[in-house]
């Protein structure tokens, strides 16, 4: 009893083939997905209650990290300045601004403004900013060059390999702690070979407890 | 018909043909034209209802997170995991039946095989659902599996849980294989009985084109004996590592050495129960009694029986190495089962288990299909409450007493619990209503087989008892006359070939023998069951199958050992002080790969040697081909060119076949 026609076996082929390519391909789909910007969010501006410029406050007016995240060298957070840090110049300057109506507002009725957060961390990461500020990790290792972000977004992918990448190796990523808001080293590297291998002796930093689970996950 | 042979001769092949056919016509006809439709919605309604409930209540752990369950600190590890072991237990007797009475060559396993390894695939993904539900965010799942990811880190190879990962997923894989590649043929001759388009469809897909030619048969059985040689120690392995997942604990009451064999008899022992349990109702239900004998009840009894007393010894290790070791919190923990507050499990265990089983001693109780089953659900609820006593008792009083506490499962574990039943039953239901539950072709083999040897017994007395101990001990004579109740249809301008048609396995070996010897170094046979020497008959020695499967199992093995290897150097873990490259922890993954990686490897080649799936195939353009899967045996003689047509018909003829018959070539039939 002959059941399928002689295009069944054509037919069922191209079936399996099919189903091969698109298993592959959904394969390789994710895989590209979970390295691209879309899944890290890198590179993706983050829209604000006020557009306020990295560019402008770090690059041009030349305003140090600190000044307004001023927790940074003694917390885990390096925290969102007050209304207050803010109405320091803008009492003064851009009074009437339109965009920056939502800050008058915040001052007037005593309500911090809502900043939406550019870099996440899972709440399972425990995080210090003050160590790394503390070993001579610069800002821009993580937080990439501000100083050209008119409206800021994240500028590293923030996933687990990223930080392994520095603890497994953090040598070269040492800077002097007193200068870690520099935004630009250029030939620093080149010019100061040995500073990271000192500076990791100096500070007695194992990359073996660096990668130990309970570093990060606590 | 003139028959060549003697009219006794004839009449025992007609005899034997005829149970052949009663044997597919018994198997087949049930998913066909089903005879217990009551019935089965009866149960499938029971069925359906407890997916539902499996379905709501695992929506409910969804939603609210293992909270909803009793688990607790002490006792983080309860119903869930002790299902999941209960369940994986009874996962492994379906496979282990089937393949190590077939690599015992006990033909009895043929009624049973196919469906305790069904048994087995639906056990072991009611199994695998457990630690899935259990791990909180199942959806993160394949976190277990080694893959390229953005964290840069690996699965812990050293722990049993990522061995369980291994295991279980092995197991499962191989089993739906091994039962599936022992199903072709059946689907093969389902599809041939099938009258219906969609019936023949189904079949006609899930059979992959399945011809029965001597070399199909040939390639199958390398791969379906070497699969059973691989499974039997697979299951080992795989009950072994589930113990592990409590013997590598420093937890009293878990911590012994014991546990592997302790938990492989034991799984052993409550699958066969459930196989059993399983067996008496289908038995009666389809009248079986000709197929599942009482013999085969007896059997299966004394497996359980067996099984149970090795479970048996488990306890009186057990016991026996508490006292020696007089550990106090060993000690403690041997009085909390005994007498502490979940007594009820331990002694419910003993009783449930090993009391009633003593009635298997007698035969009249191993016989009686109800004594069996009762005793057979007995077992099953006994391994239950051994599975809650491990984990509950050995977790509720742990070393610290400030971290003791007492269990209870919740509503929903009890509801999941019942859900996973439901899991079970309906594809279970769906199997015994559409897929041949019996091996009709291992059956008929076995059956051949027999009558064979008796008359080959026979036949010598009776050629001792006249004296003729120098005459030709084969009756048949390959020079015989021609079939003249069948005239021969003219010949065609093209043929595929000729086929002749035998309606006994011996005729066929001899004809094929000859052919062979004739020079037609092309023929093929089509037969219902594997018939020994039909392929060095014809010359097959094709041993690529059992090569590409050692090849299979030596890249697997050498990948699961380097895989853990790299990952550990890649991302190096202090785990208990244990070294980075830790080669007795690396064992399983290694055993587990090698083992999957051979069958894949095997099962593929079988299939592609074979050149199938092959729907669309001339020879099933032939109406009477169709009796290849039932009770008939072909040879085929393709022409080098169309011009040797004749002297194939004229060869074949010689034969004595039963008919003769051209198959036209694709499309010339028009």
């Amino acid at each position: 009893m002959q059941i399928f026609t002689p295009s069944a076996d054509t037919r069922l082929r191209l079936f399996v083939s099919v189903v091969i390519v698109l298993i592959l391909g959904s394969l390789a789909f994710l895989s590209g997905h979970a390295e691209s910007s879309f899944a890290t969010k890198r590179g993706w501006v983050q829209e604000q209650p006020v557009p306020f410029s990295h560019e402008h406050h770090v690059a041009g007016l030349g305003l140090d990290c600190r000044y307004c995240h001023a927790s940074v060298e003694n917390s885990a957070h390096a925290g969102f300045p007050p209304t207050h840090t803010c109405m320091t110049c803008h009492s003064q300057l851009y009074t009437d601004a339109s965009e920056l109506a939502p800050v008058r507002q915040s001052m007037a009725k005593n309500l911090p403004i809502r900043w939406n957060r550019v870099s996440a961390l899972p709440d399972y990461v425990y995080f210090n900013h003050s160590i790394h500020i503390d070993r001579g990790i610069a800002c821009v290792e993580c937080h990439g060059r501000v100083d050209r972000m008119p409206i800021t977004f994240r500028a590293k992918p923030f996933q687990m390999e990223f930080c392994l990448g520095c603890h497994r190796d953090p040598a070269p990523h040492l800077r002097p702690p007193n200068m870690t808001t520099v935004m630009d080293w250029g030939d620093w590297q080149e010019k100061h070979p040995e500073y990271g291998a000192e500076a990791m002796a100096a500070h007695n930093i194992e990359p073996e407890k660096l990668v130990s689970c309970t570093t990060c996950h606590r | 018909m003139t028959p060549a042979a003697p009219a006794k001769e004839r009449g025992w092949a007609k005899a034997l043909d005829a149970r052949f056919a009663g044997i597919t016509d018994e198997i087949v006809r049930i998913p066909l034209d089903y005879p217990q439709r009551r019935n089965w919605w009866l149960f499938m309604l029971a069925g359906l209802f407890l997916l539902a409930l499996f379905f709501v209540s695992a929506s409910v752990l969804f939603a609210n997170g293992v909270g909803v369950w009793g688990n607790n600190i002490p006792v983080n590890w309860s119903l869930a995991i002790s299902n999941y072991v209960w369940w994986l237990g009874i996962g492994h007797a379906g496979t282990l039946i089937s393949a190590l009475l077939l690599l015992l060559s006990q033909d009895w396993r043929n009624s049973l095989n196919r469906f305790a390894e069904a048994m087995t695939l639906f056990a072991v993904v009611c199994a695998g659902l457990y630690p899935i539900l259990h791990l909180g965010r199942p959806w993160l799942f394949y976190w277990m599996a080694p893959y390229p990811n953005t964290m840069d880190i690996w699965p812990q190879f050293k722990s049993p849980l990522t061995w369980d990962f291994f295991a279980v997923l092995t197991y499962l894989i191989v089993s739906v294989l091994f039962w599936y590649i022992g199903a072709i043929p059946d689907f093969a001759s389902a599809r041939e009985r099938a009258k219906k388009r969609r019936w023949q469809i189904f079949y006609g897909l899930l059979a992959l084109g399945w011809r029965g030619s001597a070399h199909h048969w040939w390639r199958w059985n390398q791969c379906y004996r070497i699969t059973a040689a691989l499974a039997v120690p697979l299951v080992v392995s795989v009950h072994s590592e589930i113990s592990l997942l409590f013997a590598a604990g420093p937890i009293p009451g878990w911590n012994t050495t014991v546990f592997p064999p302790y938990f492989v008899a034991g799984a052993a022992f409550s699958g066969f129960a459930v196989v059993s349990i399983i067996t008496v109702p289908l038995r009666r239900a389809f009248a079986l009694g000709d197929l599942i004998t009482s013999r085969h009840l007896d059997l299966l009894a004394k497996l359980l029986l067996a099984t149970g007393l090795m479970t048996a010894y488990g306890y009186v290790a057990e016991l026996f190495s508490t006292y020696y070791a007089s550990e106090p919190h060993g000690l403690q923990t041997l009085a909390d089962r005994m007498g502490g507050q979940y007594w009820w499990s331990y002694w419910g265990a003993i009783i449930c288990n090993f009391v009633p089983l003593q009635l298997l001693w007698q035969r009249r109780f191993r016989t009686s299909p109800i004594a069996l089953f009762l005793i057979s659900l007995s077992v099953a609820i006994g391994m239950w409450f051994e599975r809650y006593m491990l984990l509950v008792t050995s977790l509720y009083r742990d070393w610290l007493v400030s971290s003791w506490g007492d269990y209870a499962a919740s509503v929903w574990d009890w509801t999941l619990y019942a859900g996973t039943i439901g899991v079970f039953l309906v594809p279970f239901l769906l199997f015994v209503r559409f897929l041949p539950m019996i091996s009709a072709f291992e059956v008929k083999k076995a059956l051949f087989e027999h009558e064979e040897f008796r008359r080959q017994i026979r036949e010598r007395t009776e050629h001792l008892s006249q004296g003729a101990l120098g005459h030709d001990e084969s009756p048949r004579r390959l020079s015989g006359d021609r079939t003249d109740d069948s005239p021969l249809p003219p010949p065609t301008e093209k043929v595929y070939g000729t086929l002749a048609e035998f309606d006994d396995p011996e005729r066929l070996l001899a004809a094929a023998a000859a052919a062979r010897k004739a020079g037609w170094s092309n023929a093929e046979a089509y037969t219902p069951f594997p018939v020994k020497g039909l392929h060095a008959a014809l010359g097959c020695n094709d041993r690529r199958v059992p090569l590409i499967m050692l090849a299979g199992g030596i890249v697997g093995a050498l990948s699961g050992y380097f895989m853990q290897v790299f990952t550990n150097l890649d991302f190096p873990l202090n785990v208990g002080g244990r070294p980075v490259i830790a080669p007795p922890a690396f064992m399983l993954i290694t055993f587990e790969l090698m083992v999957l990686f051979a069958v894949v490897a095997g099962v593929l080649s079988m299939l592609i040697l074979n050149r199938l799936p092959r729907l669309n195939h001339p020879l099933f353009d032939v109406e009477e081909f169709h009796f290849s899967a039932v009770d008939r045996f072909f040879l085929l003689l393709r022409p080098d060119d169309g011009s040797r047509t004749g002297s194939a018909r004229d060869f074949l003829s010689n034969c004595n076949p039963v008919r003769l018959v051209d198959v036209p070539v694709r499309g010339a039939q028009a």
